[in-house]
């Protein structure tokens, strides 16, 4: 699915004391199936762009198209949208609430109107999608489960309206090594396999510079920078002045660098950084 | 279990002597050991950013001046003075967790348990902190920080790692982390500094094996290129 976002602004609680101008003339299109990773300091409107493009929020200026048809409109169907544009939110095993895995992956389907016979098919595959066995989790209590795999399910419950873009809000935030890069390798396949177009917000440069093909960067309301994990990650100084930082490899190799190591600097696997390293080693040797 | 929030079902905790057993001593204990948990949201009492952070210094008594006046010292320590007078719940994510920290800090225990309380704060973020904890830790403030992050692990004196619910390993940082193996078990993995110093030697790069910060690596790759 493409979205298109025109001259995007958002206002929270116009005329009270807190009111807060929390995105500015916002403008970017994402074409279908492409990765793009959303980034921005603390309360740069992240959260407030992606319930925007879920239609949980209206913007108080600007037009979303998603596939050309405008979403701003106030006759259209925001339960449609929600579906199609799925967001998974910060911290979302807070709101599992059902008695079993297999009842919270059914609601949204449900709250979709989806018939009876078809509901139990798209939650296990839903499970599936996310690397889970239906048949040993379906009747399980969700309070039951791990960190990792309760997040998993949430995510499941998205996945079970059949979206077409799927938003991650901080999905891997205090999750253990082990649990993170489950997550992460499921969002890759749902990427590569359904060809999902995905939205990922998150603080971790590293899981932002290895999965995203395009990078957007927010800072107070507005849209800075947008690039590849490469282009945006080699511009150190406008990283650093959005309040961001470079990914771990990178800032090793940049210090290098200032240290007369001839070398790219945006590179995010560590197998690759230790072959350009030895081969500056031994290229000073000649 | 460090601030009498759960007993345990077997052994005791001694806070400065205190057993948390003892109901009478949950008062003391908890003025002593201040926690932040990962989700501000369960944390957060007040309608008002301030009167959140000030929340903790009526239950101690603190004099209304004095109150006010760490309320703001610690607001600006996080950054967050600007926030003071709006609702906690409508601010992002890392504003909360930064207002939390504010609330902790602004109480002065002799300890602060941090649980993965910098999981929403962005790099700069999560530096500023790290600047507050290193300087906490010269005063004298005792810390336990519980994170998912290596990184941030390597700030520690002393480590602990938990498995299963068993202590599995402690020592110093070059001591836990110089163990691959173990690491491995417990679905962990050693900082990237020590990731790439690790695949630089797999490549026959001589590197010492004690490799933790990033200075290091960097000097010593210095000191290699010019002795080549
Ligand atoms: N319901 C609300 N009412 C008033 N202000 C709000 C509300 N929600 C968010 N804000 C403010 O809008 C700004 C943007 O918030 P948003 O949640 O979009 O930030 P974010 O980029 O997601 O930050 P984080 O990385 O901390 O999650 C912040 O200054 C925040 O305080
Ligand atoms: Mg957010």
């Amino acid at each position: 699915m493409r979205i298109e976002a025109k001259h995007l602004t958002y206002i929270y609680g116009p005329g009270l004391p807190w009111e807060k101008r929390a995105l500015s003339d916002v403008s970017f299109s994402i074409e279908s199936g492409e990765f793009i990773g959303l980034i921005g300091e603390t309360g740069s409107g992240k959260s407030t762009l992606v319930q925007i493009l879920n239609g949980l929020l209206r913007p108080t200026e600007g037009t979303i198209l998603l596939d050309g048809s405008d979403i701003s409109n106030r006759k259209v169907d925001l339960h449609r949208i929600r579906a199609q544009v799925g967001l998974v939110f910060q911290f979302p095993e807070q709101q599992l609430f059902a008695e079993t895995v297999a009842d919270d992956v059914a609601f949204g389907p449900k709250n979709l109107g989806v018939p009876k016979e078809e509901i139990g098919k798209r939650v296990d595959e839903a499970l599936l999608k996310v690397g889970l066995r239906p048949q040993s989790l379906r009747d399980r209590s969700p309070f039951t489960l791990s960190g990792g795999e309760k997040r998993l399910v949430s995510i499941a419950g998205v996945l079970a309206m059949r979206p077409k873009v799927l938003i991650l809000d901080e999905v891997t935030a205090g999750l253990d090594p082990k649990g993170k890069k489950e997550i992460l390798a499921r969002i890759q396949l749902l990427h590569r396999v359904e060809k999902a177009t995905i939205i990922l917000v998150s603080h971790d440069m590293d899981e932002i510079a290895l999965l995203s093909q395009r990078i957007l960067i927010l800072k107070e309301g507005k849209l800075i920078l947008e690039g590849s994990p490469v282009e945006i990650f080699t511009r150190a100084q406008d990283v650093r002045s959005a309040g961001l930082d470079l990914p771990t490899l990178p800032r090793i190799l940049s210090d290098l660098r200032c240290r007369g190591f001839q070398l790219p600097t945006a590179i995010f696997e560590v197998g690759e950084a230790a072959r350009w390293i030895r081969k500056e080693l031994f290229r000073a040797a000649d | 279990m460090l601030n009498a929030l759960l007993i345990p079902t077997e052994g005791e905790v001694l806070v400065d002597g205190l057993d948390t057993r003892d109901s009478r001593n949950t008062w003391a204990i908890r003025q002593r050991v201040g926690m932040v948990f990962q989700n501000p949201d369960n944390q957060i009492v007040g309608t008002q950013v301030e009167e959140d952070v000030a929340f903790g210094l009526e239950n101690l008594g603190i004099p209304r001046q004095e109150m006010r006046r760490r309320v703001e010292e610690n607001l600006t320590r996080v950054g967050m003075l600007a926030y003071r007078q709006h609702p906690p719940h409508l601010l992002s994510g890392g504003q909360k967790q930064r207002v939390a920290i504010a609330g902790v800090l602004a109480m002065q225990p002799q300890s602060i348990v941090l649980d993965e309380a910098t999981s929403l704060l962005d790099p700069k973020g999560r530096l500023e902190v790290r600047k507050i904890l290193v300087q906490l830790h010269h005063e004298g403030v005792t810390l336990i920080l519980i994170t998912h992050l290596m990184e941030e692990a390597l700030l520690a004196d002393k480590l602990v790692i938990l498995n299963e619910g068993r202590i599995v390993l402690s020592g110093s940082p070059q001591e836990v982390f110089g163990q691959s193996e173990m690491l491995r078990h417990c679905h962990l993995e050693a900082p990237t500094v020590v990731r790439l110093a690790q695949a630089l030697r797999d490549q026959s790069v001589a590197l010492p094996n004690r490799i933790l910060q990033v200075e290091e690596l960097v000097d010593e790759l210095c000191v290699l290129k010019r002795s080549i």
